[in-house]
């Protein structure tokens, strides 16, 4: 029998104040998905020091000054919209729908950018999604919370939001259930709640992780609350493993309804432009383009940031690179055939439209979506570049200000030329429609960077299995002839 | 009540001890581990519990806005039916997705007894890396023998650590 551990800190295994920090590492596309060396022990200590720092990095500061200043700027948007009415954004007739709409369906595509690499890549049993998988789950959070701010402020009146709810009343009304805009509604409800306590499941395991690392009486008692008691006992995993599986097979198609729902909150009107059955797919395609973008644009910084270069290696970055073409190239052919179906078709307005669209007031609009979404990914078919952060970092940059424009083509540029010539007319963003967006830009960046600040970003329960199966393989390569 | 924690370097180690004691009928036997021992998580209930609640939200939804629609407050749309009914499933299935997440959310802690925030065997100080890369099993029993037992025969493992604790 060896010594037992009698002080606390050898109990813990490991000394916080040094970190043990992995080696710096260059890309390369043969990379296996997690390096050799990397055990469950200096694992959990790496990811857990981070989580327990006394200080936060420079680095953080510098990113999350400024990030928090954008979210003031968002909270003094929502008032001044609340005291002043909506006549402070740029929609008027003909162009009723503008920043809030597009900018909602914008996050929501983040959003379920980041469930389709956890919860789908999850069933398909991706070994590489296993330690991205933390950081999509958070982007899918703040993603969902900043786009559920949209829709209230969109209402006009947010007093009456209650109204959407199913009540019985003293008018003896009800909502309107067969309008796509209050499918919506529920969707993106039931997405925020789902995803809350899908990401939250997942991090019980390793909140107790982190709560066992602690040396401070108020983190072991902050993180051991939100654990809940999680003690790694039998029948806890036993009915986590069976839980999470099953939320992940019911997020996989609640992602893919909501943003389906999005697009039919479109088709379903019959305005110029959107009355497509091509939407719904076309908009989960747009979904997967910029969640492969975003889950790239914060992996790139953390992994150097962090020193995650064992656990996020090459492997990553060819797999998430070749994702992002492919679904640049789904996007592509949903744009082809928004061209084909419309001249195809005999629809003079839809014509119009597009030929506006095409060469008029907002082509570059138009045109900077299909250079940003289409032409720049295709960069992606070079193994080099793949493996290369900058022009990875650039095309994912420009794929995210691409959805944007996509949005604002579809929302404005259709908006714009109706039926009637005599309603023709443009429109431009205010102040306060930037201020907002940029605003939920800084919400969303501060949530982010608060998880990777206080929430163990790899998911350690999940990467020890990885780091299992990994030396069971090496053992028996090892063994073998 | 009281209790012997053994924890083991490996997951072979805790294997090998969990045959021990299968074979020496001691008291209760509890593991703690950093990572599942059974990697599938067959035998819960909570999927089960998820699609029935699930399915349960989809109908119960699906009904109340068949009864708003055709009943409460019907409304002529274009003299589409009254009861129209696809339109009314989406709303059913993103609710009745979300009872289901619900149920395996609460149902989880509910089948596992948490927030348990403290338990007696938190209080061995090497129990703190059951969650970082020591594989744990706690015996108790009313019957200190049993304890004295349980102990003598973890000790004969050669475990990373042994330690009793009362409950």
């Amino acid at each position: 029998m060896s010594d037992i551990p009698t002080s606390r800190a050898s109990a813990i295994g490991a000394d916080l104040s040094a970190p043990l920090r992995g080696e710096r590492r260059a890309l390369h596309p043969d990379d296996p998905v997690l390096f050799p060396g990397v055990t469950i022990g200096s694992m959990t200590d790496r990811i857990c020091a981070i989580a327990l720092r006394e200080r936060a990095f420079i680095w953080w500061w510098v990113a999350f000054v400024p990030c928090s200043a954008l979210s003031l700027l968002l909270v003094i948007s929502i008032l001044y919209l609340f005291y002043a009415g909506i006549g402070i954004w740029g929609v008027d007739w003909p162009v009723m729908w503008g920043f809030a709409i597009l900018s909602y369906v914008w996050w929501i595509a983040i959003a379920s950018g980041g469930t389709i690499i956890s919860a789908l890549f999850f069933l398909v049993r991706a070994e590489w999604r296993t330690s991205i998988n933390r950081v999509a789950d958070s982007m899918m959070l703040f993603g969902a919370a900043a786009a559920g701010v949209y829709p209230i402020l969109h209402l006009g009146r947010p007093w009456f939001a209650y109204w959407l709810f199913f009540y019985p009343n003293t008018m003896t009304l009800w909502a309107q259930f067969r309008s796509p805009l209050l499918w919506d509604f529920w969707a993106l409800y039931t997405y925020v709640l789902a995803s809350v306590l899908f990401w939250y499941l997942g991090l019980v395991p390793d909140l107790a992780s982190v709560r066992d690392r602690a040396t401070s009486r108020a983190k072991q008692v902050i993180y051991g609350f939100f654990a809940l008691g999680f003690r790694g006992s039998r029948r806890q995993w036993k009915h986590l493993q069976a839980t999470y599986a099953i939320m992940a097979a019911i997020m996989a198609p609640v992602v893919v309804s909501i943003h389906s729902v999005v697009g039919l909150d479109f088709a379903g009107g019959a305005t110029v432009g959107w009355h497509s059955t091509e939407f719904p797919p076309f908009f989960v395609f747009g979904a997967l383009l910029s969640g492969f973008a975003i889950v790239l644009l914060l992996v790139i910084p953390l992994r150097r940031l962090l020193r995650l270069e064992d656990m996020i290696t090459g492997r990553h970055f060819d797999v998430l690179c070749k994702l992002l073409l492919t679904s640049s190239l789904f996007l592509a052919y949903g744009y082809l055939m928004d061209v084909f179906t419309t001249y195809y078709g005999g629809d003079r307005a839809e014509r119009v439209m597009f030929t506006e669209r095409l060469f008029g007031y907002y082509w570059t609009v138009y045109w900077g979506t299909i250079l940003f979404n289409v032409a720049l990914p295709q960069l992606m078919w070079f193994r080099r570049l793949r493996m290369n952060q900058i022009v990875v970092a650039a095309v994912c940059l420009g794929v995210v200000v691409g959805m944007w424009l996509e949005r604002y083509e579809i929302v404005v540029t259709s908006l714009h030329r109706p039926h009637l010539p005599s309603s023709w007319g443009v429109y431009h963003g205010t102040f306060w429609d930037w201020s907002t967006l940029l605003g939920t830009v800084g919400m969303f960046l501060s949530g982010i960077l608060l998880a990777v600040r206080y929430v163990p970003i790899i998911a350690m329960h999940e990467m020890r299995s990885l780091i299992g199966r990994s030396e069971a393989r090496a053992a028996a390569a090892g063994r073998g002839p | 009540m009281s209790g012997v924690l053994a924890g083991f370097e490996t997951e072979a180690a805790l294997r090998a001890a969990l045959d021990r004691l299968a074979a020496t009928h001691v008291g209760s036997v509890e593991t703690y581990t950093p990572k599942a021992l059974d990697e599938e998580g067959t035998g819960s209930p909570l999927p089960l519990l998820m699609f029935v609640v699930g399915l349960l939200g989809f109908l119960g939804f699906f009904l109340l806005m068949a009864y708003a629609d055709v009943w409460a407050y019907p409304l002529n749309v274009g003299g589409r039916p009254k009861l129209a009914w696809p339109s009314f499933v989406p709303i059913a299935f993103e609710l009745g997705a979300l009872c289901a997440m619900a149920a395996g959310f609460f149902g989880y802690f509910l089948i596992c007894r948490m927030p348990r925030l403290h338990d007696p065997v938190d209080e061995c100080d090497s129990f703190r890396r059951a969650s970082r890369d020591i594989w744990f099993v706690a015996v108790r029993s009313d019957d200190p023998q049993r304890v004295a037992h349980a102990r003598e025969a973890l000790g004969a493992l050669r475990p990373a650590s042994l330690e009793e604790f009362a409950s």
